[in-house]
């Protein structure tokens, strides 16, 4: 089961950024979804997360529609956007503590897995801290910390690397790739394609709206002529591509 | 564009600001509200001075330190406003010379201009006094003025001046470590007190020579300020980090003070964390869920609706005291205001947590959030209520109704007006 979208159609202000996508992400998967800016990356995460209602198209997730329960949908989502957002008048401690609660989630039994998850992101001293006492880096990291506690089915990313040093950088893909092995998905976004490689199983490629192509790592790079290793390339060609198209 | 032209076009973008805010700010409500203030005033002084100047009222030594004490807080009034943006640090950084040489001789005449309004407002106002407490010669009120004028003067240069980057070679002389409490209590208010003191009580009979005295001072300080304007510009380079603070403070005060009275966009909030009130979040919150937590916190730790809270409390306690001998069902009617008025400050905090993309991911229906949020108001309207109701004790009765009308108006906002106005908010938000 996993995520599925299909036949999504949405943006907003009347604007339809989004045409017939759909992709799936199965449970156990990690799948990245790329384009070049302004491809409709985030708006398809903002309908994925219930903050855009999409025009037409369903979302399903382990075979909840988010049209028809919106509250049980998000309850199996954990969400890192690429920003860090915190209430600033709450304590590390106490998003965690909320986070938990309105998750349903018992305190007692998840403050284990909270603690090795600060221990691994140096925050284990900074529970009363507030927010305003944290640079970028470590809001994300709180970020990070509060979307994987919670185990949810479906892991959420924008962005995951923005702001973080090399060392948190490897411990979010070491996560990732625990979540997929724990039968969770993970659906991100990143611009970073020759690492992506190494842990995702699926790209999926968004252009102007639409879904250009659905591979594997390796299937992307040959579609294109490039090698694991050149990955990165891909947006140049990209660029490329679209500047005789409009020409 | 040149950098005269970049102050003046940001002074009057902010002056267009302004006059929009001040649109808010004279409501209807606000303009009652200030006639009535300013007539109580008005018949207070008529009052006040109706007195004669023989009367032992007008001969205790209070008058005079009450008369210094407001020049002194008027002396404060008017900073240096300089509209520098946190940008202008990236895009402006090779233009020192011309921002020194331009930009803030614009920024200091505008400066004083205003400055000297202020002196002038906080001077006209006691005139009066004055007259009746004996200082009503031209020479010893001309030499106020003058020295008043002059000090604001050099208390905007130096406020310029902390704004460059002295060199590190540049022997400094320091009395007292910049910025600090004592340095500000000697420049600020000592130095000044203690001229004007000379001038206005110690020094009744002044000569036509010291007014000429202080007349000099004053073109000296204005040479002074056009030699180091000439000399600034070539030798010192401006300190980025200060000048953007100092330029944001001015700014944030200005939108709090707009902010008291109407609703100000993107006005920086600002947080206590306040551990001494962490009892009250846990026993606010004793069991309940996480979003009712939530609310309760940033309640607590708003640095805003906490503090009004209290305020209206402790001002609806002096209401109802001072109607002890007012009619029954008057008091019963203010109590309710009171609770009315608590539960409208605290209302606008549930559409700034649903904003928070933190909220709207929780998996909750607009249900839950709706209801923890009334029973926030539901415990913040029956504590006020118990409050209010102590306070008149000593009149059992009449607490006793002031505890029914609080209740009564709890009712009637948690089965309509509440539950009415959160709809409204979720159906913005969807």
């Amino acid at each position: 089961m996993g995520l599925i979208v299909n036949n999504l159609s949405g943006g907003y202000a009347g604007n339809n950024v989004l045409r017939d996508v759909s992709f799936e992400v199965p449970n156990g998967k990690i799948v990245a979804l790329i384009g070049l800016n302004g491809a409709g990356k985030s708006t398809t995460i903002n309908h994925i997360i219930g903050e855009q209602q999409p025009y037409t198209g369903k979302i399903e997730l382990n075979g909840t529609d988010i049209a028809a329960d919106p509250t049980k949908f998000k309850s199996q989502i954990a969400y890192i956007p690429e920003q860090p957002i915190l209430y600033e008048e709450l304590t590390l401690a106490e998003h965690l503590h909320l986070m938990l609660a309105t998750h349903g989630k018992d305190d007692q039994e998840n403050w284990d897995q909270v603690q090795d998850l600060l221990k691994n992101f140096r925050l284990d001293d900074k529970l009363h801290w507030l927010p305003i006492h944290f640079s970028k880096g470590m809001r994300q990291k709180v970020m990070i910390v509060a979307a994987f506690m919670l185990n949810a089915p479906l892991l959420v990313i924008d962005e995951p690397f923005l702001g973080l040093d090399t060392l948190a950088q490897k411990d979010v893909i070491r996560m990732m790739q625990e979540q997929a092995q724990a039968d969770r998905s993970v659906l991100l976004t990143t611009h970073l394609l020759a690492s992506a490689a190494s842990y995702v199983d699926d790209f999926v490629v968004l252009r102007d709206g639409r879904i250009e192509f659905i591979g594997t790592p390796a299937e992307l790079a040959a579609s294109h002529g490039l090698t694991i290793e050149t990955l990165d390339d891909f947006f140049n060609l990209a660029q490329q591509e679209e500047a005789i198209y409009e020409s | 564009m040149s950098l005269d032209r970049l102050f003046w076009r940001r002074f009057f973008k902010h002056q267009a600001r302004n006059a929009r805010y001040m649109r808010l700010l004279f409501n209807d409500h606000f303009i009652i509200f200030l006639v009535i203030l300013l007539g109580a005033a008005i018949i207070c002084y008529r009052i006040l001075l109706g007195m004669p100047a023989s009367n032992p009222f007008w001969q205790t030594g209070w008058w005079q330190y009450g008369t210094l004490a407001w020049l002194l807080i008027g002396l404060q009034f008017g900073d240096f406003v300089t509209y520098v943006k946190p940008a202008d640090r990236l895009f402006l950084l090779g233009n020192d010379r011309f921002m020194v040489s331009r930009y803030f001789r614009q920024a200091l005449k505008v400066s004083y201009g205003y400055a000297i309004l202020w002196q002038l407002a906080f001077i006209i106002s006691i005139a009066p006094i004055l007259t009746r407490i004996g200082i009503n010669n031209v020479i010893s009120v001309g030499s106020m003025i003058i020295f008043i004028m002059t000090y604001k003067l050099l208390m905007l240069m130096e406020t310029r001046e902390k704004l460059f980057l002295k060199p590190r070679t540049e022997p400094d002389v320091i009395i007292f470590e910049r910025n600090t409490v004592p340095e500000e209590l000697l420049y600020h208010f000592l130095y000044p007190a203690v001229v004007l003191g000379l001038i206005l009580f110690l020094q009744p009979n002044l000569s036509a020579a010291t007014l000429i005295l202080w007349l000099l001072v004053l073109a000296g300080v204005w040479l002074f300020h056009f030699r180091t304007n000439h000399e600034k510009w070539q030798v010192y380079a401006i300190d980025w980090a200060p000048t953007v603070r100092q330029s944001q403070l001015h700014e944030q005060k200005i939108l709090h003070f707009y902010s008291l009275f109407a609703e100000v966009p993107h006005l920086p909030k600002s947080i206590k964390r306040r551990p001494y009130l962490d009892w009250l979040i846990s026993w606010m919150s004793g069991g309940r869920s996480g979003l009712y937590r939530l609310y309760a916190i940033r309640l607590v730790r708003n640095d805003e609706i906490l503090p009004l809270i209290i305020r209206l409390i402790a001002v609806g306690i002096v209401i109802l005291l001072s109607l002890s001998q007012a009619p029954f069902w008057l008091t019963v009617v203010v109590a309710a205001v009171v609770i009315y008025l608590i539960n409208f400050q605290i209302l606008p905090l549930y559409e700034e947590t649903q904003k928070t993309l933190w909220t709207r991911l929780m998996p909750l229906t607009a249900a839950q959030r709706s209801q923890s949020f009334g029973r926030l108001l539901l415990q913040w309207s029956l504590i006020s209520a118990v409050i209010i109701s102590l306070a008149n004790l000593a009149q059992p009765l009449r607490a006793l109704g002031i505890f029914v009308g609080s209740l009564l108006m709890t009712a009637f906002l948690q089965w309509y007006y509440v539950p009415h106005a959160l709809k409204k908010v979720n159906k913005g938000a969807r």
